[in-house]
């Protein structure tokens, strides 16, 4: 079974601002499968977070232009609905102080950029898997 | 008749210099026209080359398409910044396909020409096009260049060598490095990300042994970014062999006490009695994080120390120590025989005690009501 066959029709929030790289995550996710709702920046975001239902997963780039991903982690988690919603964060910076925090504020995982396509689409199929039986856990 | 000959000529001289200026004033104008206009049209193409083969470059991550546009020479530039751009933002195989792409659009071989261009801008996007093609026969070209006088173009080329062949670029890297005092140690570090920290550590380590006072002990400072340990035997042997400068010592004893590694702990006391500050500061600073029990009433006699920062550190280094509890700082503190060292250990004290009544925020309402 290929990850396209078990992504299918799944949907992920990217949050990423710088171009080249959206779109060649963008491409790699969907080639996997994956439907993509691509925001650039931090404010277009918060309104995507309060409007939208939760997607299955959120990528979400520490570095953005008018916040930090860090900052919009916190935001999403005091949303009721998205509680639950397994975050991925984006980070060219492996300190452990980002990771650390990242952590606290409730991230499910962090992909170090430059991405390799493989990884990526293993981790984000890891943290789905992990996420839904999390949820079946609880159920 | 005269007054009028001489105003006469002062009108046409007045004319001619109005007409001057108006023409001077027209042909700027048209220079900024024109430079806007090319600035345009530039951005323009670069636009057109963008959306076109920006779908085209991610996809060639994952698959290479099977039909490509024609690249014209002149949005060739603007072709490999983006391509550039694009290999930085993936790792793993798909760089392999991308290196096919740009040889399939006869990008080694313009990059190889745009090596001998004029602009620094474009020697520099050709240098780095190369490395990333790990283009093998620029190989010699790149050497010359990691001589050149401007350092951004010698750090450039030295990791473009790094990326086509790092074990063949490291001999030639070292004596470089030993040498060059305009090479930012940060930008070396940088440099060796690509290779791994081991290699990186254990270069930068050796260029260190063979460089002058100032540029090693400023590598030596900058070997703890790269968290690989591998730096520290061609270190420990330089401090065997001969007696380093002061400068040489501090750094290695700040790695050192970065690394933690215990065969490096009694190096770092012999230094605790340095006839020199700074020795003795940086001896007392790696102390506080490698040492060990017995270490404690070292690091208390440094805080009657002549200088004032060789106090400081070693009270910091007390607070720092594993197994100091804010209980035992306090009972420390109360110890002390002189003013100077007692009021060194005080700061370190409230730190720890802040970070108790923190701890615990929920006791004192309970209490209180009780």
């Amino acid at each position: 079974m290929t990850s396209a066959d078990t992504s299918s029709g799944l949907t992920i929030l990217m949050v990423e601002n710088e171009e080249v790289t959206a779109c060649l995550l963008e491409f790699v996710l969907q080639k996997n499968g994956y439907r993509v709702i691509h925001s650039n920046n931090g404010e277009h975001a918060k309104s995507l977070i309060t409007t939208m239902e939760p997607p299955d997963a959120v990528l979400l780039d520490i570095f953005l232009p008018d916040t930090t991903g860090l900052d919009l982690l916190a935001y999403l988690r005091t949303q009721e609905q998205w509680k639950k919603t397994p975050v991925a964060m984006l980070t060219a910076n492996t300190e452990n102080l980002d990771t650390r925090k990242a952590a606290l504020l409730g991230a499910n995982d962090y992909i170090v950029k430059p991405v390799s396509p493989t990884q990526l689409a293993t981790r984000l199929n890891r943290l789905l898997r992990d996420s839904h039986k999390k949820q079946t856990r609880v159920a | 008749m005269l007054a009028l000959n001489h105003s006469d000529l002062t009108l046409r001289v007045g004319s001619i210099a109005v007409l001057c200026i108006y023409s001077a004033v027209i042909l700027l104008l048209l220079g900024i026209l024109l430079l806007r206009f090319i600035r345009l049209a530039k951005e323009r193409r670069r636009r057109t080359v963008t959306e076109t083969w920006r779908p085209l470059l991610a996809q060639c991550v994952v698959e290479m398409p099977d039909r490509l546009p024609t690249l014209k020479p002149r949005d060739h530039v603007a072709f490999l910044h983006l391509w550039n751009h694009c290999f930085e933002s993936i790792r793993g195989d798909a760089r392999t396909q991308l290196n096919e792409l740009a040889r399939r659009m006869g990008t080694d071989q313009f990059a190889k020409r745009l090596l001998r261009a004029r602009l620094l801008r474009r020697r520099l996007l050709a240098i780095v096009t190369l490395g990333h093609l790990q283009e093998r026969s620029v190989w010699n070209e790149l050497a010359v260049m990691l001589q050149a006088d401007n350092a951004f173009l010698s750090l450039v080329a030295a990791k473009a060598l790094l990326n086509i062949d790092a074990q063949a670029a490291i001999p030639l890297l070292i004596p470089v490095m030993s040498h060059r005092k305009d090479w930012s140690p940060l930008k070396v570090v940088a440099m060796f990300e690509a290779v791994g920290p081991d290699l990186a550590a254990e270069t930068i380590a050796k260029a260190a042994t063979q460089a002058s006072p100032e540029i090693a002990a400023r590598l030596i400072r900058h070997l703890a970014a790269t968290r690989s340990s591998q730096g520290l035997p061609p270190l420990r042997a330089l401090l065997q062999e001969e007696a380093p400068s002061d400068d040489v010592l501090s750094a290695c004893l700040f790695l050192f006490g970065q690394c933690s590694d215990p065969r490096d702990v009694s190096t770092v006391r012999e230094h605790l009695n340095h006839t020199t500050w700074y020795v003795r500061l940086q001896a007392a600073s790696a102390l506080g994080k490698m040492g060990v029990e017995e270490d404690e009433p070292r690091l208390i006699r440094l805080l009657d120390d002549d200088h004032w920062w060789v106090r400081y550190r070693a009270a910091e280094a007390l607070s720092n120590l594993p197994w100091m509890t804010p209980e035992k700082l306090a009972d420390l503190c109360g110890e002390l025989s002189t003013i100077e060292s007692h009021e060194h250990l005080l700061p370190f004290m409230a730190q720890t005690n802040v970070g108790k009544t923190v701890q615990v925020p929920t006791v004192a309402p309970h209490s209180h009501r009780a």
